[in-house]
């Protein structure tokens, strides 16, 4: 399955090319975060911010869950061992818990650790703690591991020195490892499920099921100046409309993940201010179901392709925040290929569409019928969907719009796949791109839900993500695309903002494209 | 009595371990599991099969509920999936929460109910029946949530008298508890007070009209003494049945309320609970609820016996 040869590489070369790399990824803004700047003159020193979130929070292990709400705490709780700054343009790889990283040779990558940082409980951190975390991940072997791609091995080489030796060269490693959370050796099941322990700036102070988590400030934290704030309260309102009120009457200081169709509302109120994100790395995408009729006929999911009306959905639906394309990558990810990600490869096309139905032997769309799925609880999803049923409608075909709780449209995806078409959000657009859709159309080589097996396309992918060097990536991923459009296993419609609201209080806070909420430099005004 | 009590008993058990068998039926058969909720799209297939394992999801249906009743019979109501801890501490959280919004709103909806019901029933076909009926049918009519986010937006917002959203215990002082609580309450209340008083009214319409009140009135009473007397106790049967219906329903939790104002009660919890698929808190809470219902029951059956001391426990009437 992998093509790549190994042996065009020399060791000079390659190593000349990762300091390159790490040095581009490495850039000097290691000014934030240092004394000068955590002590800036005019930022406030402490004070409770209050958070709502809409869905139940989970005290959950964070070597296997990405549950949003928990995204925005755990961020806070634990450090990584490097730090995929995806609040700022350009993207960045900052160091954390490592101060240095690199590989030594093609199969190589070792790590430089922090001295002086403990954990909450007390216990220093050191590369036990690192090896501890990662064969965890490695033997989980789930979600995270994937990223740490060809990883087979990790050693202890001193109490500040760690090396992890791969089968294969894997090129996005130092990123794989961005979202790796060390927890300490210690650590129980417990530490796991219900109390977690790690080195963040906050600690786990208090967890009340169905009303809110609250986190303290650790004064013990390594970055000397920082968080500002004493406490945060992750506050569950599951009602929107309540969420808004709360805010708009101050008794919480910010809203995390605004409806979008919410966010005129708060524009229009002077005291509120819209946060949204520098980065965009959400997206949307149509899953297919091509091992039925009609989508398993190539013609019909062109025709589909060609039905969404990309611009309307975002321009309305989403408000506009958000933009059409046609890549899974976003527009400031280095391997998006505009030849292929802009709107007018697809662009809305009825006449197109009916041809291609013709084609497809669904002439005036008579006996198309397409199943849509979706989950509940996103109402521009509903609207989405609703658009697309008047225009399959209109050219003659018929749709079933089933709206499911979520863990039925899971199943409906994973199991029973009795859909045609669903929604879903698509991530990690703005990473690198081998982790771009990497959960859900390459896990194996019949991705989870696509279920679409192409040979090329596994070649490419792998050949792209064990090259180090960007240059000879960026073709690879340029077919990729070129591929993607061509057969259409899944669609992108675009990539949306990730937008939060706020008090004029809050100081500091930046949107997260991938929802990792750093609260380390927010702080409260008086 | 002791007959009474026995029996009743010993029903109360069979339709406790009967519901408690059809919901856990119900819960296991609908798609989707808690490793679906805690994993989403994101899970391997192997991080799944490892978590079933770890919460006992991939034993036979029969061994899952034979190893559960065994704990409940014991009191051991297992421990809560999503939360990590036990579903009896999870629920204790839950339920004076839910405890002091109910006993709140039914103190509401009998402060309104009591004294409307019985004006609109003495003054049938007066604009205070009219008005009293317009408004227990506005109250029934009205939808909780759209009533609770007026509320919000009037007197938390607007006028920030009280809180948008949460709930304060006692902990935090006896006023912030009262003022994290008047909202919900009040919504409730109001829903809650429109059938009562409907009930109270149809009773005393239809008490007015017995012999035994125009006697009292032949013998010269007074109208308060009257009313008071004869008329109000005589038409509690049927509002004393639908207070027991609407205080075990509250007792359940208030779903959409609890939601509203983000109250960490049981309607929360179970709504919580069963999106998450969390069985055994699933399962505690219905074993709660039904509990509940049948011990309220029994209580507005023996009630009966003392609003009417013609009715004996059992059903017979005395001659």
């Amino acid at each position: 399955m992998d093509n790549h040869d190994h042996r065009t590489l020399s060791r000079s070369t390659f190593l000349k090319v990762a300091a390159a790399t790490t040095a581009a990824t490495y850039p000097p803004v290691l000014l934030r975060g240092n004394r000068a700047l955590a002590a800036a003159p005019g930022v406030p020193m402490g004070g409770k911010l209050v958070a709502s979130v809409s869905e139940e929070i989970k005290i959950v292990d964070a070597h296997t869950s990405e549950l949003l709400t928990w995204r925005s705490m755990r961020e806070n709780i634990f450090d990584t061992l490097i730090y995929a700054d995806l609040e700022h343009l350009p993207i960045s790889l900052k160091p954390r818990l490592a101060t240095a990283w690199g590989y030594t040779d093609p199969t190589t990558f070792d790590l430089t650790l922090r001295t002086g940082v403990t954990f909450h409980d007390g216990t220093p951190f050191d590369a036990e703690d690192v090896k501890f975390s990662l064969d965890r991940v490695l033997k989980l072997n789930g979600y995270l591991a994937a990223g740490l791609g060809q990883v087979d091995a990790v050693s202890v080489l001193s109490p500040t020195k760690v090396r992890l030796k791969m089968r294969r060269p894997w090129a996005p490693l130092a990123e794989g490892l961005a979202r790796i959370c060390i927890y300490s050796k210690h650590a129980t099941q417990e530490t796991f499920n219900s109390k977690p322990i790690g080195t963040g700036p906050f600690r786990f102070a208090e967890f009340k099921p169905g009303a809110f988590t609250r986190l303290q400030r650790f004064d013990n934290y390594w970055e000397r100046g920082v968080p500002y704030l004493d406490e945060i309260v992750f506050q569950l309102i599951p009602e929107e409309a309540s969420r808004l009120a709360a805010l708009e009457s101050g008794q919480t200081d910010l809203l995390i993940q605004l409806p979008l169709n919410d966010a005129p509302t708060v524009q229009h109120n002077p005291n509120l201010v819209i946060l949204r994100n520098a980065v965009q790395s959400f997206g949307d995408i149509f899953y297919i179901n091509s091992h039925r009729k009609p989508l398993s006929n190539l013609y019909a999911r062109q025709a589909l392709s060609y039905m969404i009306d990309r611009p309307t959905f975002y321009k309305v639906f989403l408000n506009g925040y958000g933009y059409p394309n046609c890549s899974p990558f976003a527009k400031s990810n280095w391997a998006y290929y505009a030849k292929e990600g802009d709107i007018s490869r697809f662009p809305y096309d009825l006449t197109r569409a009916k041809e291609l139905l013709a084609k497809a032997g669904y002439p005036n769309g008579k006996g198309f019928h397409l199943t849509f799925s979706l989950v509940a609880g996103f109402p521009e999803w509903l609207q989405g969907a609703q658009m697309l049923q008047s225009v399959v409608n209109h050219i003659g075909g018929t749709m079933d719009i089933l709206t499911q709780e979520a863990p039925v449209w899971v199943d409906t995806i994973e199991k029973t796949f009795n859909y045609d078409v669903s929604f879903d959000f698509s991530s990690r657009a703005a990473s690198d791109p081998a982790f771009t859709l990497a959960d859900k159309f390459q896990f194996a080589p019949d991705g989870i839900i696509s279920r679409y097996h192409n040979p090329r396309v596994t070649q490419l992918l792998a050949a792209a993500a064990a090259t180090l060097d960007r240059a000879k990536r960026k073709p690879l991923y340029d077919e990729y695309q070129t591929i993607w459009n061509q057969n259409l296993y899944g669609m992108i419609l675009g990539k949306r903002d990730i937008v939060s609201a706020s008090t004029k209080r809050v100081g500091g806070f930046i949107e997260n494209a991938e929802q990792y909420r750093n609260f380390r430099y927010t702080y409260l005004r008086k | 009595m002791l007959g009474f009590l026995l029996r009743r008993s010993g029903q109360a058990v069979i339709t406790i371990a009967l519901i408690s068998t059809v919901v856990f039926l119900v819960v296991y058969f609908i798609p989707g599991d808690p490793v679906t909720v805690i994993l989403g799209t994101q899970g391997t297939p192997q991080e799944a099969a490892a978590l079933r394992h770890e919460f006992g999801l991939d034993q036979p249906i029969y061994v899952r509920y034979g190893l559960w009743l065994w704990h409940a019979v014991h009191l051991d109501l297992g421990t809560s999936i999503l939360f990590s801890r036990s579903v009896m501490s999870v629920i204790a959280e839950a339920f004076p929460v839910t405890l002091e919004l109910t006993l709140l709103s039914m103190l509401i909806a009998l402060v309104i109910a009591i004294p409307t019901g019985i004006l609109a029933g003495v003054r049938q076909h007066t604009w205070v029946d009219l008005l009293a009926r317009g408004l227990a049918f506005a109250g029934q009519a009205v939808p909780g949530f759209w009533l609770g986010l007026l509320l919000i937006w009037l007197l938390a917002v607007q006028l920030p008298i009280f809180p948008t959203f949460g709930y304060n215990d006692l902990s935090a002082g006896p006023w912030q508890n009262l003022r994290s609580m008047a909202l919900p309450a009040l919504t409730l209340g109001v829903y809650v007070a429109a059938p009562l008083t409907r009930y109270l009214r149809a009773g005393v319409i239809r008490t007015l009209g017995e012999e035994h009140v125009a006697v009292a009135r032949a013998k010269g009473l007074s109208a308060r003494q009257v009313i008071l007397r004869h008329v109000v106790r005589n038409s509690l049967i049927p509002f004393v049945t639908q207070l027991g219906l609407q205080l075990a329903y509250l007792l359940g939790g208030a779903v959409v309320i609890e939601q509203v104002f983000s109250l960490p009660g049981m309607g929360q919890l179970a709504l919580t609970a069963f999106r998450s698929r969390d069985y055994p808190v699933v399962q505690g809470v219905v074993l709660l609820v039904a509990g509940g219902f049948v011990v309220l029951n029994l209580l507005v059956d023996a009630l009966y016996s003392v609003l009417d001391p013609r009715i004996r426990l059992g059903g017979e009437t005395g001659s």
